[in-house]
């Protein structure tokens, strides 16, 4: 029902909230809105009157809107504030932006973590400032490296951003990943640290194994279901136009 | 029969919601149809302001809510179900006290009979 929709949206659009949030309150919303469209409708026996009923006894969008406002925590808006919390669906995107949201992550965990801890390794004197900063970009620049192989395997695993499910092309992404990571590996030990242990080189292998068997996972595989669904569904809520009913 | 909406629930509305859900869990449609009935269809409330109020009322831990779980065998959509909190209970205590003495107060300046 298009016009519940739209009044729905109308009250929930301009609040300031995390996608998941904001999905919960339309979901709720609606339901109550279509609860007093079907009684509505038995009493008038006419959709649009039915409509015009159920949007005059749930209220004006812009006052539940503005009350929503004050009613939800303080972090919700902080939150919203946060470009990768803002949009909390993990899956159904393309793997280079989900790839991009996990280094972004990685960033902020060496901008929170490393840093600091670079900064005590300086001024111990147990590094230098440049070597510091080396590690720190190699750590950051690791991360995109070995995230998009797996994230883009999960989901040839599961078909989502759209695909289908491709066993090929999770095969490719699980091969070019062990290949790059080795690669790396092997540079690391021939120029940078001879002493790596060998046993490093079993992390590319054991990586795709540990990404199938979580993909595989029916509880994971339930959540990334609810999860595209989800999206879906925002989906078409964003796209209404609210311009006019 | 005299209405009583708008302005004059306001502030009133969550000890209205707190009421209705001490009969049981109930989703945001039950309330309205509970505080309904218990005023006699005198109470006109725009039903889409009861969230902000459900909301309030669960931030400050009153409330608890849940959706409602696939094996509940209703079809359509999920619907959230609240329930009051032991919280809550006192809450709804102590807004019954401050709604008697307003009334006390309130019939002695206008020289109402109690």
């Amino acid at each position: 029902m298009k016009e519940l929709m739209i009044h729905v949206e109308k009250a929930v659009r301009p609040l300031r909230i995390t996608q998941g949030q904001r999905g919960a309150i339309r979901e709720e919303l609606l339901t109550h809105l279509q609860g007093i469209y079907d009684e509505e409708l038995e009493r008038h026996g006419d959709s649009s009157a039915a409509v015009q009923a159920a949007i005059e006894r749930f209220g004006p969008a812009e006052e539940i809107s503005r009350n929503l406002r004050g009613s939800l925590p303080w972090y919700s808006s902080a939150l919203a504030c946060v470009p990768w919390c803002a949009r909390m669906r993990t899956w159904p995107e393309s793997t280079g932006r989900i790839a991009w949201r996990a280094w972004m992550t990685g960033i902020l965990f060496w901008v929170i973590v490393g840093i600091p801890w670079s900064c005590v390794l300086v001024a111990t004197d147990r590094m230098s400032g440049g070597r510091a900063i080396g590690l720190w970009f190699l750590l950051a620049s690791y991360s995109v490296v070995f995230f998009v192989p797996f994230v883009g395997m999960f989901g040839c695993i599961h078909g989502v951003y759209g695909q289908l499910r491709s066993t090929r092309r999770a095969v490719l992404f699980a091969v070019v990943g062990c290949l790059v990571q080795l690669g790396i590996y092997f540079l690391i030990k021939l120029y940078v640290k001879p002493t790596l242990p060998l046993g490093v080189f079993v992390i590319p292998f054991l990586a795709p194994l540990i990404v199938f068997a979580t993909a595989r996972s029916s509880g994971l595989m339930k959540l990334v279901r609810t999860d595209t669904q989800r999206g879906e569904r925002a989906g078409e809520w964003e796209q209404l136009s609210l311009s006019g009913d | 029969m005299l209405q009583i909406a708008g302005d004059k629930l306001r502030g009133h509305l969550e000890t209205l919601v707190l009421s209705s859900l001490e009969q049981g869990v109930a989703h945001g449609l039950e309330i309205v149809k509970r505080v309904d009935a218990a005023g006699s269809g005198a109470l006109k409330l725009k039903e889409g302001s009861l969230y902000p109020a459900l909301y309030r009322l669960e931030q400050a831990g009153f409330v608890k809510a849940q959706w409602e779980g696939e094996g509940s065998g209703r079809r359509g959509a999920r619907r959230r179900l609240y329930r009051l909190t032991r919280k809550g209970k006192r809450q709804l205590n102590l807004g019954r006290q401050e709604w008697v003495d307003f009334v006390t107060v309130m019939n002695g300046v206008l020289g109402a009979p109690a």
